[in-house]
C-alpha cells in the first residue's frame, strides 16, 4: 500500500487488476523501482481510489468485475483526469486495441507479458512530461502543494508526519466525504499493518494539534458513528454568517457571529448525541435484526439447494430485506443499510431471481457484517437500559432500595456481639457465625440472596494460620467487594504479611472498645457502600463517554458525560462529581489546561483527577501530572481494571477526607 | 426558543419508532406518541391531536394508504399533517399519497441527528415562526 514517506521521489501508480498473483509481481517489481503502487481488484475502487487521490499512472485490466476497464478509463478521462493510462488485456486484435486507445488510454499492453516488458512500457508512459502537476489543494489559508508535499498556513510551514499528511491531503481532496475508520486504515496503512480503531484517532488528534499550534482550528470534525470529515473552511462560515446579517450594523454583527457559533455546537452536539442515542439502543433490537438477517439466510440456503424461491418465502425475504434497508442506517451501519438495498432490489425485481449467486453472496457478506456487529453489541451487559433518555441502573437502584449493610461476624465472643448488636445502627444487619465452616456456609448459603458485604473475622485464639488464609483467599475471590476486617492480638509484620497474601484487609486490634470497632468499620463502610459513585467525565468522543457510561454502571459509579469542555466549569459545582476523568487531546482545550483550571480552585484541590489517553509519551505524563492529576490511564484499558483504580482513587479520597475533617473538628 | 410540539409515530418496526422516538426528543426536545399499527395510530391521533404524524407505508393489516385515508377521514384528524417515512420511493404510490393529502416523504434509513429537522423543513417549522 501507499507509502506517503516516499511521495516525494517517487511517482504514485494505481494498478486495477483482479488477478492478485499478477498484481503482486508487478507491485514488487514496480516498488523495487522506487515507484509507489496502490491496487485493487475492481474498477468501482478503482474509481473511488482514482477521485480520492491523484496518481500518476493507472494500470487498467479491461477485464474487470463491477465497472470494466474501458469504462473506467472514459469515465476517468471524463472527469478530467490528466495522468497516463495503460491498458492491459487478453485480447490481441487491432479492433479491441482501438477500442481502448479511443477510451483515452496511453497505451496498451497484452497478457500474457512479461514483468520486464510491463515496467519498462510504465516507464517509457512516465517519462513522457504530461500536465499532472497537481493542483494546490486549500482550505482557508491552509495550503497543501501534493508536488512538493509542502504544507502551509498564511505562508508559515507547518511540519507533519507521513501518515498525518496522508490524512490531511485526503480530507482535504474529499471535502465532503465522511471517512470512517476502516475506510483511512484501507487508504492510509499497509495490509501487513494492522492497527486499531485507537491508532487513527491517536494520529487525527495529533494533526488536529498540530494545525491547531500553527493556528487552524477545527478543520476536521468528528462525525458520530461514522467517522471524520473535513469542515467547511472558516471564511465559508463567515461568508454565510455575514449574508445573513448584512443588514445589521458591524457591531452587532459581531455579536450575532458569536451567538452563531455558540448555536450552532450546542445544534451540533445534540445531532450527534441523536445519533449516539439511537446507536445506544442497537442492544435492544439485536434480536429484530438478526431474525431478518435468519430470514435472509433461510432464503439463501434455499436458492442454493433448490436453485428457487418458494413464493412465501421470497417475500418474506424481500420484506426482512426492506426493514433491514430502513432501520440499519439509523444505527450507523450505512454499508450493511446499501447491502440490504442491493439484496431488496434483487429480490423485487421478478419472481425469479435473475442473478442468484450474486445474491447468496450479498447476504452472505452482510451476514458476516451484522453477525460481527451483533456479537460486539451483545458483549456489553444491559445492566442498563436507555428508556425514554432515563438510564436505569439495575445494580444502582438495588443499593438505593436496600441501604442495608450486612455484617457477618465470625467470632467465638458472645461479648463482642452482644456488643456490637447494642450499638449498630439500624442500618447495620449483623449475622454471627462462630467458625470458618460457619462462615463459608453463609456464602455459599446466601449466593441467590445477596452476600455478606462486611465481613469481621476474629481470629483471637486462632492458633493456625492455614485455614484463615485459604479461607480468606476464597471467599476475597469470590466476592471481591466484600470489605474484610480482621480482629487479631498478634499485631506483628509477619501475621500481617501472612493475612495480606491472601486478601485485601483491615486490621483491627481487640484492644479497643465495641464503639471504637464499630466506629472504624463504619468509617470504611461509608466510603465503600455509599448510595453511589459518581464520575464526570470529558471526552471529545461520544463513542468512548457512552462506553463509560454503560460499563462503568456495572459498578455503581454513575458517570455524567461531557462533550464540550468547556462546559465542565458549570458543570463541575452543580453536579460535585467523586471523580474527574479527561482525556489529554481534545479540540480546543486540552485535557491538561482543563486539569490546572479546576486546580486553581481551592474547592477542587482534593478532587481525584484522572487522564485517560492513547498517548504515554514522558513529555505528555510529565505534563499530567504536574498538572495535578492523580494517574494516568492508558488506553486501550479494561473496563474492571478501570473501575477498580477508580474506586480505589475515590474511596481513598473519602477516607483522607473524612480523617482531615475528624482532626479539624 | 420553540414550541413544545406532539408528534406521532406509526411504524409496526419498533427500532424504528425507539429511534424516532429518541432522536426527536433530543433534538428538538418534542413531545413524542407512537404507534404499532395502523388502526392503533388513528386511535391515538385522535385522542392526542398531534401537531403532526410520521407514517409508515409498508405495515401489516392496515398498510400506510389506508391509514391515510382512515386519518383524512374524521374531522379531527384530518388537517394534521402527515409525512411518509418508507425506504421505497415508487413514483405511482407517491402520486397515491399525495393526492391523499401526505405534506411530504422521509426516506428511510433516516439520520438520528437530522430527523428533526428534516420534518421541520417539510412542515416548514422554521424556528422563525416560533420565536
Amino acid at each position: 500500500m501507499a507509502q506517503i514517506a516516499n511521495l516525494v521521489s517517487a511517482m504514485k501508480i494505481l494498478l486495477v487488476e483482479d488477478d492478485e498473483i499478477f498484481i503482486a509481481a508487478i507491485a514488487t517489481s514496480l516498488a523495487c523501482q522506487n515507484y509507489t503502487v496502490e491496487s485493487v481488484t475492481d474498477g468501482e475502487q478503482g474509481w473511488e481510489y482514482a477521485q480520492a487521490t491523484l496518481y500518476d499512472l493507472i494500470v487498467l485490466d479491461i477485464n474487470l468485475p463491477g465497472l470494466d476497464g474501458i469504462s473506467l478509463c472514459r469515465q476517468l478521462r471524463d472527469a478530467d483526469y490528466k495522468g497516463a493510462i495503460l491498458l492491459l488485456t487478453a485480447q490481441d486484435d487491432a479492433h479491441s486495441k482501438v477500442i481502448g486507445l479511443d477510451s483515452g488510454a496511453d497505451d496498451y499492453v497484452v497478457k500474457p507479458c512479461t514483468t520486464e516488458e510491463l515496467t519498462a512500457r510504465i516507464r517509457a508512459l512516465l517519462r513522457r512530461p504530461r500536465e499532472t502537476t497537481a493542483p494546490i489543494l486549500q482550505w482557508g489559508t491552509l495550503q497543501l502543494n501534493p508536488s512538493t508535499c509542502q504544507i502551509t498556513l498564511a505562508d508559515q510551514e507547518i511540519t507533519l508526519s507521513p501518515k498525518e499528511y496522508g490524512l490531511l491531503e485526503l480530507f482535504l481532496r474529499n471535502p465532503q466525504r465522511i471517512f470512517s475508520n476502516a475506510m483511512l486504515l484501507e487508504r492510509l496503512w499497509g495490509f501487513d499493518e494492522t492497527p486499531g480503531d485507537e491508532t487513527i484517532r491517536t494520529h487525527i488528534k495529533r494533526l488536529r494539534r498540530k494545525l491547531k499550534s500553527a493556528g487552524a482550528e477545527d478543520v476536521i470534525e468528528n462525525v458520530y458513528g461514522m467517522g471524520y470529515r473535513l469542515m467547511p473552511p472558516p471564511d465559508q462560515l463567515i461568508a454565510a454568517s455575514a449574508e445573513s446579517t448584512d443588514a445589521i450594523n458591524s457591531a452587532d454583527r459581531a455579536d450575532q457571529d458569536s451567538n452563531l457559533s455558540t448555536a450552532s455546537i450546542a445544534v451540533n452536539e445534540k445531532v450527534e448525541a441523536a445519533r449516539a442515542a439511537a446507536i445506544a439502543t442497537l442492544s435492544q433490537f439485536s434480536d429484530v435484526i438478526a431474525a431478518r438477517l435468519a430470514t435472509l439466510q433461510e432464503a439463501a440456503e434455499t436458492l442454493q439447494e433448490i436453485g428457487a424461491l418458494p413464493s412465501t418465502l421470497h417475500q418474506q425475504a424481500q420484506q426482512a430485506a426492506h426493514k433491514l434497508v430502513g432501520s440499519l442506517g439509523m444505527f450507523g451501519l450505512q454499508e450493511e443499510s446499501n447491502l440490504s438495498k442491493k439484496i431488496e432490489t434483487c429480490l423485487s425485481q421478478s419472481s425469479v431471481i435473475s442473478n442468484p449467486c450474486q445474491l447468496c453472496k450479498w447476504i452472505s457478506q452482510l451476514s458476516q457484517n451484522l453477525e460481527a456487529v451483533l456479537i460486539k453489541v451483545n458483549k456489553i451487559p444491559s445492566a442498563c437500559q436507555i428508556e425514554s433518555g432515563i438510564r436505569i441502573n439495575a445494580i444502582f437502584s438495588d443499593c438505593l432500595e436496600q441501604q442495608m449493610i450486612s455484617l457477618l461476624v465470625v467470632s467465638t465472643s458472645d461479648e463482642l456481639i452482644r456488643a456490637l448488636v447494642d450499638i449498630a445502627p439500624k442500618t447495620l444487619q449483623i449475622t454471627q457465625v462462630t467458625d470458618l465452616d460457619q462462615a463459608q456456609q453463609q456464602f455459599v448459603h446466601r449466593l441467590a440472596q445477596r452476600p455478606p458485604d462486611v465481613l469481621l473475622l476474629d481470629i483471637v485464639g486462632f492458633a493456625n494460620m492455614v485455614p484463615i488464609s485459604s479461607f480468606l483467599e476464597k471467599v476475597s475471590e469470590a466476592f471481591p467487594d466484600l470489605l474484610i476486617f480482621i480482629l487479631s492480638c498478634q499485631n506483628t509484620f509477619q501475621v500481617r504479611l501472612k493475612l495480606a497474601r491472601s486478601c485485601q484487609y483491615t486490621f483491627l486490634s481487640p484492644s479497643v472498645t465495641a464503639q471504637h470497632l464499630l466506629d472504624k468499620m463504619l468509617e470504611k463502610c461509608s466510603c465503600y457502600f455509599p448510595t453511589h459513585y459518581h464520575v464526570l467525565a470529558v471526552d471529545d468522543d461520544l463513542m468512548v463517554l457512552r462506553a463509560l457510561e454503560q460499563q462503568l454502571s456495572r459498578w455503581g459509579i454513575q458517570v455524567t458525560a461531557l462533550s464540550n469542555p468547556e462546559q465542565l466549569w458549570n458543570t463541575l459545582p452543580q453536579t460535585k462529581p467523586d471523580l474527574v476523568l479527561l482525556d489529554v487531546e481534545m479540540p480546543r482545550i486540552r485535557g491538561i489546561e482543563l486539569c490546572r483550571v479546576i486546580r486553581s480552585d481551592c474547592q477542587w484541590d482534593a478532587l481525584p483527577i484522572v487522564f485517560l489517553s492513547a498517548q504515554s509519551d514522558c513529555r505528555t505524563l510529565q505534563q499530567v501530572y504536574s498538572s495535578g492529576a492523580d494517574d494516568y490511564i492508558t488506553k486501550p484499558f479494561e473496563y474492571k481494571a478501570l473501575a477498580t483504580r477508580l474506586l480505589n482513587k475515590i474511596r481513598r479520597s473519602r477516607l483522607v477526607q473524612r480523617k482531615l475533617i475528624g482532626v479539624s473538628k | 426558543m420553540t414550541a413544545q410540539r406532539k408528534i406521532l409515530i406509526i411504524d409496526d418496526e419498533p427500532d424504528i419508532r425507539e429511534v424516532a422516538k429518541l432522536s426527536l426528543k433530543i433534538t428538538k426536545h418534542w413531545d413524542i406518541v407512537s404507534a404499532g399499527s395502523g388502526d392503533e395510530g388513528v386511535r391515538i391521533a385522535l385522542e392526542e391531536r398531534p401537531d403532526a404524524i410520521l407514517l409508515d407505508v409498508l405495515m401489516p393489516i392496515m398498510n400506510g394508504l389506508a391509514t391515510l385515508k382512515s386519518l383524512k377521514s374524521y374531522p379531527e384528524t384530518q388537517v394534521i399533517p402527515v409525512i411518509l417515512l418508507t425506504a421505497t420511493v415508487k413514483k405511482a404510490i407517491q402520486e397515491d399519497f399525495f393526492y391523499l393529502g401526505a405534506q411530504g416523504i422521509l426516506i428511510k434509513p433516516f439520520d438520528p441527528g437530522l430527523l428533526g429537522e428534516q420534518i421541520e423543513s417539510i412542515l416548514g417549522w422554521t424556528n422563525l415562526n416560533m420565536v
